[in-house]
């Protein structure tokens, strides 16, 4: 136990005043990275999947499908080694852990996306139509507000999925959380499950945050069952 | 740098692949097999366990499924090797103590996934049935063995088929504790021939090639269980 407080500054912020910032810290900025950057993926990924062109959205398909099937450990390696020579450009591991990680999970979320859109009743955009809205209108204001709320439950799944795989790169070299651990395990040798233990728990921690923030803005959005509830009172 | 095809002929790379797919297989199997069998022990407990017992199931999947598999894998393997001494047990000093330690912790962890989606499963059967069941005179125990448990697999294949494929993404961590797996002999063979690009696409193949097998041992076995609507 004392040579976790003792380390505390490293496993959080790594050798930062010093160094690069690291620890914890490096994961929390990881995970926010990667969410941004896997949410644009996934919209596009998705826009393609339901575009009017048979072949796009074949190509889009075949893309999806074949990121999903591959460990996320061959696709950190793979952009690893691929995008240095294909670009000609330096990436550092961190650069290269985002990108790969927000391309991986952007083809999961996209996934969600579709899920979520084609959950919403077909009549609602019948509905729409006839009372004379153009399409655009139908889908910003009627259909993804629902299929928004649809989506959370399996988003934050997803982003908490998110939180847990930014341990990948610790493989590459990236010096967050789980990269720090099995540092401080290997300098003091004699304490792993007390120092493995703590890391554990803080992911937990995380997740389960991660995890009620989920259900309260699920709490928040709940008018979409409140109005259907309404209607069949009436 | 640029992709050299005829690496891909390369017999070193041939010889690890084919044996670095043979570990994954194995670890695989023997994966699949403990997270099939600690998902239905929990079910159990879940479904007659007392509210004690319930309460550490519930425990118990939502921290495997809330902390990195990594995170577990080094907690078991520095775990048990620090806490065990090595020289009275000369199985921890072996190449299989990895290997063991890849498989209880798989096994462990998606478990818990496997015991959700169960749940999501028996969650699915009509509750009428289970009302009509526990009506007609059948008790608890034989409401879930002879009506439950028939419809489930129908219900439960299609998620275990993609859980079977996260276990198989799940076993590329064994590379971490030196289990010489598709991932680890990648790695060796990059750090003997510096072709790193030529290599990663070779095992990017293998792992989809293994995962598309599974989802089609899956499609398959699902088409046999199918139950057909009633007329």
């Amino acid at each position: 136990m004392n040579s976790i407080i003792e380390n505390l500054r490293f496993l959080m912020l790594g050798t930062y005043p010093d160094g690069n910032i690291g620890g914890l810290a490096l994961t929390l900025i990881l995970s926010g990275l990667i969410g941004i950057g896997s949410l644009l993926v996934g919209i596009v990924i998705a826009a393609t999947t339901l575009s009017s062109s048979a072949a796009l959205r074949k190509v889009a398909k075949v893309i999806s499908i074949v990121i999903r099937g591959l460990p996320s450990l061959v696709f950190l390696f793979w952009l690893y080694f691929l995008l240095p020579a294909a670009l000609h450009i330096e990436l550092t591991p961190l650069q290269s852990a985002t990108i790969a990680l927000s391309i991986y999970h952007g083809a999961f979320i996209s996934e969600d996306i579709r899920g979520g859109l084609s959950s919403v009743n077909a009549g609602q955009w019948e509905a729409g139509r006839a009372t004379g809205l153009d399409p655009r209108r139908i889908f910003i204001c009627i259909a993804l507000p629902q299929a928004i709320r649809a989506m959370i439950p399996a988003l934050v799944n997803r982003y908490i999925n998110m939180l847990l795989y930014t341990s990948v790169a610790s493989v590459v070299g990236v010096f967050e959380f789980t990269q720090t651990a099995v540092v401080l395990s290997n300098r003091i040798l004699v304490h792993p499950v007390e120092i493995f233990g703590f890391a554990a728990i803080v992911y937990l921690v995380l997740c389960s945050a991660i995890a009620r923030f989920g259900r309260y803005v699920e709490s928040r959005w709940d008018w979409a069952p409140k109005l259907l509830k309404d209607s069949v009172a009436l | 740098m640029a992709l050299e095809w005829r690496f891909f002929l390369d017999p070193r790379l041939w010889a690890a692949l084919t044996s670095g797919a043979w570990m994954t297989i194995k670890l695989t199997l023997f994966s699949s097999a403990g997270a099939l069998l600690v998902g239905i022990a929990i079910t159990v407990v879940r479904l007659f366990g007392g509210r004690l017992l319930r309460n550490l199931a519930e425990l118990y999947t939502n921290v495997v499924r809330d902390v990195p598999l990594l995170i577990q894998l080094f907690f078991f393997y520095f775990g048990i090797s620090m806490t065990v001494p090595a020289t009275e047990f000369p199985f921890l000093r072996s190449e299989y103590f990895g290997q063991v330690v890849t498989i209880l912790t798989i096994s462990l962890a998606m478990g818990g996934f496997v015991a959700e989606l169960i749940r999501a499963g028996i969650e699915a059967v009509p509750v009428g049935q289970v009302e009509t069941a526990l009506a007609g005179g059948l008790t608890r125990y034989q409401v879930y063995r002879y009506v439950v448990a028939p419809q489930l697999l129908p219900i439960v294949l299609p998620g275990l088929s993609s859980e079977i494929v996260n276990v198989l993404k799940g076993t590329t961590f064994a590379m971490t504790i030196g289990v010489a797996d598709l991932m680890w002999q990648a790695q060796s063979v990059e750090s003997e021939t510096f072709r790193g690009l030529e290599t990663m696409t070779a095992i990017t193949v293998a792992y989809f090639v293994l995962g598309i097998a599974i989802i089609f041992a899956f499609r398959r076995l699902e088409n046999f269980f199918h139950i057909p609507a009633p007329k």
